[in-house]
């Protein structure tokens, strides 16, 4: 019979709770390829949650405190997960909520499960994950009452049975199943035994484990367990189901059909596909056709390049004229092409593949081109390329390969938006970056030094099968790093990375998407195919526009444009004659909008910048998270404690003062333990209510329901009446003939204790955690008495 | 008429003087108790009366020992007792005296009645008519006597012990107002307990247990504890809760009397005694409390509605205690 259960039942319980919800959270496998990514870390925030609720329960902290902590404790462990530091607020909150944008996106876009080169939907899953965690430990262990905490752990099983075809794994049914029964059969057990001794005539202690009706309730909880499990297990395939596509997941059927709806592709799956489908059939006057642009990337995040926000006017349809190129020089010669598409039914895109630079696009349906991107986008929802017929007339520049045409782009020649690379980029980007154009004299040479080095210097290496997945921070640093793993990547990462040191270095750049090369049909026609995909950098320069680079090694591309394949001489910066400040300044002037650093000694200026160093540890920021997160500690637990403090302070207080005060105390201890309080009687039958609520002090191990009365406490009993002959006197008797006596607070406080083991176990931890009086003033009707006597 | 009880307090009783009463009484209380057996609240409500200088009203059926009890109470002390048998026929000068012509002297001298003693004992009241009930008026609240326009003084203590039967029982006359009044509390005897009734069987059918009960104390000495009483302490609070409670009964919808500034005093007056009794120099909310029945229930008239719904004075005025607060007055 214990009112606070012992510590190692209170972990028991914890640790099965989050257990069981760990279990039933294997069923969201089916979401993904790599489990790891989410089941991992929920290992350990449901350790952290389910100790820490062990802990606080055990030491008798209100539900409101121990939820309060397990939250915070949950939210730093999915802070450090996804952002990287404890607290998720400025930079660690930013990327958190990247993380969980790109994997809402990828839950939107692909089916699952989500292959492991895309932007992960673990964040998500673990978002959800600490969720449930946290609601089934909070209604199975503080609240204590598991089976409602049971509809949790179905929901949790629901989430993948509605958005995957693959249901729960049997495994884990059957283990999440024993761990809810383990559960039920201990919470039961538990309330059973507050029962009190059961009448008839058993001996000795009857609930030992040999008592027959403890084990024919066992048994009895035992067959409505399992009586519950099977119905849950067969019924369902006679229920009528309801389809249910909460995060827009993929259809089923996408195994055969390329969908391109957010134009960060999935290039790598598409290109992976064993069936080579074909997408698109053009008719061309064009010799030799290449490549045809889906759609820009022209927002990079610091993880992910994707298509940004577009703003397309009404006017910028697909009917007809399209404005010439930006800053594309009426100097460079240009052949025009025409070019009639169709696409096959298994090609489904919310985007328009045409040429760039292109002069006129007619195409039916309401698609629209973005003014800075000049890339078409269906404006309908339902609206995508499949079965659509659309005619294009193309340009074909001849740039020549002197790069007469190739000016450094000034300040606001375009967008800010195509120079901008966030913070946090691993270091080695930006070195890289800026080692491999030292010595280039502009922006051109620069970015044929890029070039090369992607395809030849570098070293890198094109693989398909290799290629570390995605295209963020980490898998940059991988990327560019010449180590075993290194250097090797597929067309979306060398078209990523040159992009990103393109703008390091200040050139305007932009990845684009569409297709590489196209097979001839032998009529005169071409077609694209799913292994066609590409991805390919833009880059900016004045009178040259928008340009096309080729970074991917000749694995996949034979041969880079002509204009891109000049050999650049560097200028040596060690070479005495050269003068390095009259060149560099002029292109990196240019390019400061962004915390990009363009310097060409990168190394030095890094050792120098204390604050800006990418390898070193930032401790000002480590210290203010620290700082910040002690003041949110501090913050809480003043909250948590605030109460208490006060409450123990007007104890003392009132426990110095005269007999009124320690009446007082009395009547504040009745508040907060919300014992009635008679209002307008005399001391002694107020006295005598206090006395039938005393409980007994010694009982360590507090029952359910505690036995009260004067003989629970005849000393308590004593020293009330002492508190009220005090009380007494203080009021009734001639003013200044007696004095208080001795040891009054002492009673007073025996009074209180008393009072205190009166109550339940719960109505004691309110009373010390939030104690009424504390912000409720006991009544006193003194005012109101002398107006009914006066009248 | 009597001064108020507070502001004009003597100097303080010690707690020998409060112990000196409580322990005369306690030698009182025991040996009525001798004689009447299993009554111990009725003989307290005598002894606060006793104490409180005021008159007691023994009201019960004939037989459960209200004459034993009064008479045990008068003897208990060492004074002029005279008992008064009231009957229809008896007349109001039997009651103060009277005039006599005296042909030796040839003056008229004057032979006091019944009432000249420190205890009186009106057996049976309400038998007697309404004017020689009323001869008793003067002499209770004024305890003095007015005869040919002759006042005679009546020597304290003077506590008159009236006993009655029921006002329905046959041959009696219902007390006035004014005369219940008059009489600071009234209490019933009630049967014994059966243990206690086998006991007096024992002790009353040999002989007759008032003739072994000897004084325990004196006239003298009542009067020295009298005084003390009137010293005990009432604070503001409870002067204001006694005068709460009795305002309550004139306001209170089932009563068409309520209780009279009399009353009030009564019930002060009784507080203080009840408080010495307990050994305290100061009286308590619940002392008033305690003595609100006996104190008041006698001058209370409930209506009619309150009759026919069965609800007596009684509990009328259980219902005006529990409501009625306790004033929190801080010192």
């Amino acid at each position: 019979m214990k009112g606070r259960p012992a510590f190692g039942y209170s972990l028991l319980v914890s640790a099965i709770a989050a257990g069981t919800t760990w279990v039933a959270l294997m069923a969201w496998q089916g979401f993904l390829v790599d489990t790891s990514d989410y089941l991992g870390p929920l290992v350990l925030t449901a350790v952290v949650v389910a100790g820490a609720g062990a802990v606080l329960r055990w030491l008798g902290s209100p539900a409101v405190v121990t939820v309060a902590c397990q939250v915070v404790l949950a939210v730093a462990m999915v802070s450090g997960e996804l952002g990287g530091g404890p607290v998720p607020f400025g930079a660690t909150g930013d990327q958190v909520m990247r993380s969980l944008e790109l994997a809402m996106d990828s839950a939107q876009l692909y089916q699952a499960p989500i292959q492991p080169n895309v932007p992960s939907v673990a964040p998500l899953l673990l978002v959800g994950g600490v969720f449930f965690l946290l609601v089934v430990d909070f209604l199975a262990c503080t609240l204590r009452r598991v089976p409602v905490a049971g509809l949790a752990l179905l929901a949790v099983y629901s989430v993948p049975a509605g958005l995957t075809q693959s249901g729960p794994g049997f495994i884990a049914f059957i283990l999440a199943a024993a761990g809810f029964l383990a559960l039920l059969h201990l919470d039961s057990r538990e309330h059973l035994l507050k029962w009190g001794r059961p009448l008839g005539p058993a001996e000795g202690n009857p609930w030992t484990e040999t008592n027959p009706m403890v084990d024919a309730m066992r048994v009895g909880a035992a067959r409505i367990g399992v009586v519950a499990t099977t119905c849950a297990v067969l019924l369902p395939p006679f229920i009528p189901v309801l389809d249910v596509d909460l995060l827009g997941l993929g259809p089923g059927d996408g195994d055969e059909d390329i969908q391109i709806r957010n134009p960060r592709a999935d290039l790598r799956r598409d290109l992976e596909r064993p069936e080579d489908t074909p997408l698109i059939r053009f008719r061309t006057d064009d010799p030799s056709p290449s490549y045809l642009r889906v759609a820009v990337l022209n927002r990079f995040t610091g993880v992910e390049w994707s298509s940004g926000d577009r703003g397309v006017g009404d006017s910028n349809t697909a009917t007809g004229e399209l404005p010439d190129p930006e800053g594309l020089s009426p100097d460079v010669p240009r052949t025009t092409h025409t070019y009639e598409f169709e696409a096959t039914d298994a090609f489904e895109s919310s985007w328009l593949p045409t040429q760039f630079p292109a002069s006129s696009v007619e195409a039916e349906g309401d698609w629209r081109f973005d003014d800075d991107t000049m890339d078409f986008l269906a404006v309908p929802d339902d609206l995508t390329t499949e079965g659509l017929d659309w005619a294009v007339t193309g340009y074909e520049l001849d740039y020549g390969t002197t790069g007469e045409h190739f000016t450094d782009s000034s300040l606001g020649a375009v967008e800010d938006e195509f120079l901008e690379v966030p913070g946090g980029l691993p270091s080695i980007v930006r070195n890289q970056a800026v080692e491999v154009t030292t010595g280039a004299r502009s922006d051109y040479e620069a970015a044929l030094l890029l070039q090369d080095w992607f395809r030849k210097s570098g070293g890198f290496e094109y693989s398909l099968r290799q290629a570390p997945p995605g295209t963020g921070g980490d898998a940059f640093e991988t990327f560019l790093t010449d180590s075993e793993d290194g250097r090797v990547g597929y067309c979306e990462q060398f078209a990523s990375a040159m992009g990103v040191m393109a703008r390091i270095v200040g050139i305007p750049a932009r990845v684009a998407v569409g297709f590489l090369e196209p097979d001839p049909l032998g009529n005169g026609d071409w077609e694209y195919s799913s292994h066609d995909l590409h991805a390919w950098p833009e880059l900016y320069f004045e009178g040259a526009g928008w340009v096309r680079f080729e970074p991917t090694p000749s694995g996949r591309v034979v041969s880079a444009p002509d204009y891109t394949t000049v050999p650049v001489d560097r200028n040596d910066p060690t070479d005495p004659t050269n003068n390095p400040t009259s060149d560099e300044p002029s292109r990196g002037a240019t390019t400061e909008p962004t915390d990009v650093t363009t310097s060409a000694a990168p190394d030095d200026q890094a050792a120098d910048d204390g604050t800006g160093a990418d390898d070193g540890v930032d401790w000002v920021a480590v210290l203010l998270r620290v700082g910040l997160g002690l003041l949110v500690l501090a913050l809480v637990l003043g909250l948590a404690l605030a109460p208490q403090l006060l409450r123990r302070r007007a104890r003392i207080g009132r426990l110095a003062g005269t007999p009124e005060d320690i009446w007082d105390e009395l009547r504040a201890t009745a508040l907060d333990l919300a014992i009635p309080w008679p209002a307008g009687r005399s001391p002694q039958e107020v006295g005598r209510v206090l006395v039938d609520h005393l409980g007994d002090r010694g009982d360590d191990e507090r029952p359910e329901r505690p036995r009260t009365g004067p003989d629970a406490d005849p000393e308590a009993a004593s020293a009330m009446e002492r508190v009220v002959a005090a009380l007494e006197l203080a009021r009734y008797a001639r003013p200044g003939s007696t004095m208080p006596p001795a040891g009054l607070a002492d009673d007073a406080r025996v009074c209180c204790a008393s009072l205190e083991a009166g109550v339940t176990r719960s109505v004691a931890l309110r009373a010390r955690w939030l104690p009424r009086s504390v912000w409720t003033r006991a009544p006193r009707d003194t005012a109101e008495q002398d107006e009914l006597v006066e009248a | 008429m009597e001064s108020p009880t507070t502001d004009q307090q003597p100097p303080h009783p010690t707690g020998a003087d409060v112990a000196t009463v409580a322990r005369v009484a306690s030698r009182i209380r025991a040996n009525v108790e001798r004689v009447i057996e299993g009554k111990s609240e009725v003989v307290s409500a005598a002894l606060v009366v006793l104490l409180a200088e005021g008159h007691l009203l023994l009201e019960d059926v004939p037989g459960v020992g209200k004459t034993m009890l009064s008479k045990a109470l008068a003897r208990s002390i060492d004074s002029t007792v005279r008992r008064i048998q009231f009957t229809p026929d008896l007349l109001p000068s039997d009651v103060t005296g009277v005039s006599v012509y005296n042909q030796q002297s040839r003056e008229f001298e004057f032979r006091p009645g019944g009432v000249f003693a420190n205890i009186v004992i009106g057996d049976e009241i309400n038998r007697a008519s309404p004017k020689t009930q009323s001869a008793l008026l003067e002499c209770m609240e004024e305890q003095q006597v007015t005869v040919d326009n002759v006042t005679y003084h009546l020597e304290p203590p003077f506590m008159v012990i009236a006993t009655q039967n029921p006002v329905e029982m046959e041959g009696t006359y219902a007390l006035p107002e004014a005369q219940r009044d008059r009489f600071m509390a009234r209490v019933s005897i009630g049967y014994p307990v059966p243990a206690a009734e086998i006991a007096m069987l024992n002790s009353h059918t040999a002989l007759n247990p008032l003739d072994d009960l000897e004084p325990v104390t004196d006239g003298a000495e009542l009067r020295k504890l009298c005084a003390i009483v009137g010293q005990v302490h009432v604070s503001e609070a409870v002067q204001r809760y006694a005068v709460s409670l009795t305002a309550a009964t004139r306001e209170h919808p089932e009563l068409l009397l309520g209780a009279s500034p009399r009353a009030t005093l009564h019930l002060v007056r009784a507080a203080k005694a009840y408080a010495a009794l307990h050994q305290r120099d100061y009286v308590l909310p619940d002392d008033v409390r305690s003595l609100v029945q006996p104190i008041l229930s006698h001058r209370l008239l409930p209506s009619a509605e309150a009759a026919v719904s069965g609800r007596g004075t009684n509990a009328i005025l259980e219902g005006i205690t529990a409501q009625v607060p306790v004033p929190e007055i801080r010192s």
